[in-house]
């Protein structure tokens, strides 16, 4: 008796903590994925820099959106760490292509 | 997540929903009344004369109110009045940018053409205050605002994707309304409204965002162009393709050019009343600018611009209103948000979505409680703190804010007119009120609470014609007959108000009623039997 | 956009019915015949789409969807509250409204 209520506090207690998480890498790497992509596109794609930088700016509520609903729909929270090392990928290599492009 | 799909869209619904429901229906009500802001503007002057001054007029008045201000600025900014957009001649001013890359303080005023000084009438806020308050808030710098609606939006995004994917019978329940059957009805009320206008509401919320792009991802447009306004300013020029514009002050003085006949050449190109606006760049400066934006008439907020030179008044070069695929959508997500485009009707079809999102909202909110009621009332110690929380949020919320903005327009009507202070006094008495809204559900049963505050909100609403007669004299009795739409239509949505919030006030007091009271005695029957 | 709007509201009904839920509040137990349904599918898909079209036509793209979308959510609504009160008079007004819009087709 006194074991299962304890194995259920602590399973609310791992959900509680598992939505925390969740909730972080939503917002912030959610972030990190929508500017790192529009950055990545401004740099890589071959017009004109103004026109580029617009495009950007409109696509990056719809990637954040998508990571938000991606990071709620997932369902194992190891996959989660995937999102967030891709993402972080993302914005290393536009950081990268920018300082090339610039050199 | 959750076991399936749709079930981790609920929970996100339910969450992204709730936790700032209540700061997306404030931006909705007071966005939506934004709508009618020059019309709100006319209503809260009543003593401002009527507008009849010619653009020439006009411009002449504007260019010699903003010439008394000496000293060194950013830009100058005319609307006149030659759409329904400026309801008085407006002057705008802005300060160089400042030094740690922010925008230079802006300032702006009504003037009257006839006398180029500030217009002689009530200092108000105005109908432009409500609508400002939709996306700056009140009593925060903008940099606290633009975040707090920019997230408060993304969730709102998230909300509407969320709410989307879960709707299961999107199309078999698309007409389905099941009145009087308690939460399933306000189910269906919040799903069949979201359904309806999903396009407007997706077109509301993600324009909104945009707007706010450049302080949520600066760093797109920083990472090309630099950090700060000016730099931004700079990538805007680039491309609409107002190279004129990629220019510094010289920081020698040379007299800005007479405006009028600047304006008579944008006339002499566009025809008359085609000219919406003026924006001088650095007057006084040697490689000051002129920019004439046309009227908007489409979707598309941009329009054909004349770019002029600021000291000689000569045409340096034309801007069509069409230019690259992505600023052009750009502009026309922006101009649908804006709808300065629409003509009354559309305008009012506008403010009707915009009801029906605050009633989104709304019936969200009023179906998270009225779900968890039952089991809430039947626990021992009582409901929880968080269920009493929203119902009282609830509440406070949705009647509660109506309330406190009648009480920003009687404050209007009723603060002496010579009180210097009296446009901060009018916001100051909206939020001095709302907070007693709060505080009522704490000290009475909610039931009881909903139908006072409904009640409150009714009366003071039908009040408010009444007591815009008495101080002003220009009452539904003097609007009508003359055709004076702007008040007539504002003491007449007023009085639609208040019957709306009546009725509600109404069949909440029904339905609140006990039980017994109603029913048909039925010993007459008995008797009747025994007597058979 | 008026005549826009009754085109809509006449296809919005036309879809409607295609649901059993609707049709049975105008007429219950009816089973309606596959080629029935095939014509009231196209009919309606289609007058939704001729709306659209012919307001695009009359005022472009940016105003045309607009006034699209304005017109398809008051059809939408007004059906909405016919069919929770008064399902009858969503015959009615179908009638008026597909004979008010050839009407005015026809004189334009």
């Amino acid at each position: 008796m006194s074991s299962k209520a304890k194995n259920s506090e602590r399973d609310l207690t791992i959900y509680r903590w598992e939505v925390f998480g969740r909730v972080l890498i939503a917002v912030f790497g959610g972030y990190i994925f929508s500017i790192g992509t529009a950055l990545l596109l401004t740099h890589i794609l071959p017009f004109e820099r103004s026109s580029l930088v617009m495009t950007a700016n409109l696509l990056t509520f719809a990637l954040y959106t998508t990571a938000i609903i991606w990071v709620f729909s997932v369902k194992r929270f190891r996959t989660l760490w995937l999102g967030l090392a891709g993402s972080l990928a993302v914005l290393a290599l536009a950081r990268f292509v920018f300082s090339q492009v610039n050199l | 997540m959750k076991n399936g799909f749709r079930q981790s869209m609920a929970w996100l619904h339910t969450w992204t929903g709730l936790v700032v429901g209540w700061v997306l229906f404030f931006v909705f009500v007071t966005g939506n009344l934004g709508r009618f802001d020059s019309e709100i503007d006319l209503w809260m002057q009543p003593e401002a004369p009527v507008q009849t001054a010619s653009l020439e007029q006009q411009i002449v008045a504007a260019q010699t109110r903003l010439q008394q201000r000496g000293g060194e600025w950013e830009r100058w900014g005319i609307y006149p009045t030659t759409n329904r957009d400026s309801a008085f001649l407006r002057i705008t001013w802005e300060a160089p940018a400042q030094p740690n890359g922010a925008r230079g303080k802006r300032g702006e005023e009504f003037i009257d053409p006839t006398t180029a000084a500030p217009l002689d009438a009530r200092a108000t806020g105005g109908g432009q205050l409500l609508y400002k308050m939709h996306y700056a808030l009140h009593y925060m710098p903008r940099s606290v605002s633009d975040w707090l609606i920019g997230i408060c939006s993304m969730f709102m995004m998230v909300a509407i994707i969320s709410g989307v994917i879960t709707h299961k019978k999107i199309f078999a329940d698309f007409f389905t309304f099941r009145p009087n059957k308690g939460q399933r009805s306000w189910l269906d009320l919040h799903a069949l409204l979201a359904v309806l206008t999903l396009p407007f509401f997706l077109m509301i919320t993600y324009s909104g965002l945009v707007f706010l792009v450049y302080t949520l991802f600066s760093g797109v447009v920083s990472n090309h162009y630099g950090p700060g306004y000016k730099n931004r300013q700079d990538f805007n020029n680039e491309l609409a393709g107002r190279q004129e514009l990629l220019i510094e002050r010289t920081g020698s003085a040379a007299p800005l050019t007479d405006l009028t006949r600047v304006v008579q050449q944008a006339e002499y190109q566009w025809g008359t009343n085609q000219v919406r606006s003026l924006e001088i760049l650095y007057p006084g400066d040697s490689n000051a600018r002129v920019r004439i934006a046309r009227q908007i008439e489409l979707p598309l907020r941009s329009t054909d611009e004349l770019i002029f030179d600021g000291t000689t008044g000569e045409l340096l070069s034309e801007i069509p209103a069409e230019g690259v695929a992505s600023r052009n959508f750009y502009e026309t997500l922006l101009g649908l948000h804006e709808s300065l485009f629409a003509g009354w009707w559309l305008r009012w079809l506008y403010f009707l979505s915009g009801l029906a999102g605050a009633t989104i909202i709304a019936s969200g909110l009023i179906m998270w409680v009225v779900k968890r009621r039952p089991k809430q009332t039947k626990q021992k110690n009582g409901p929880d703190f968080g269920f009493k929380l929203v119902e009282g949020l609830n509440v406070g919320t949705i009647a509660g804010l109506q309330i406190a903005i009648a009480a920003f327009f009687f404050a209007n009507r009723l603060l002496p007119v010579d009180f210097a202070a009296r446009a901060n006094w009018e916001a100051h008495i909206l939020f001095a009120v709302w907070p007693l809204a709060f505080l009522h559900p704490i000290i009475r049963p909610i039931p009881r609470a909903w139908v006072e505050q409904w009640t409150v909100a009714a009366l003071a609403f039908a009040a408010l014609p009444i007591v815009n007669a008495v101080t002003t004299g220009r009452g539904l009795n003097q609007s009508i007959p003359a055709a004076d739409w702007a008040f007539a239509g504002f003491d007449l949505t007023c009085l639609a108000a208040a019957a709306l919030f009546g009725t509600i006030a109404y069949r909440l007091q029904q339905r609140f009623k006990p039980v017994a009271a109603k029913r048909p005695a039925p010993v007459t029957t008995l008797a009747q039997e025994a007597s058979a | 956009m008026l005549i826009a709007g009754l085109v809509i509201y006449v296809g919005l009904v036309a879809l409607a019915l295609l649901k059993n839920r609707h049709l049975h509040q105008l007429w219950p137990g009816l089973a309606l015949p596959a080629w029935t349904r095939k014509t009231l599918s196209t009919a309606g898909w289609s007058l939704l789409t001729v709306a659209a079209i012919y307001l695009i036509a009359q005022r472009g793209v940016g105003n045309g969807l607009v006034e699209y979308f304005a017109a398809f959510t008051v059809a939408g609504l007004i059906l909405v509250v016919q069919f929770s009160y008064s399902p009858r008079s969503v015959l009615a007004l179908g009638i008026f409204a597909s004979g008010g819009a050839t009407a005015a087709v026809d004189d334009n």
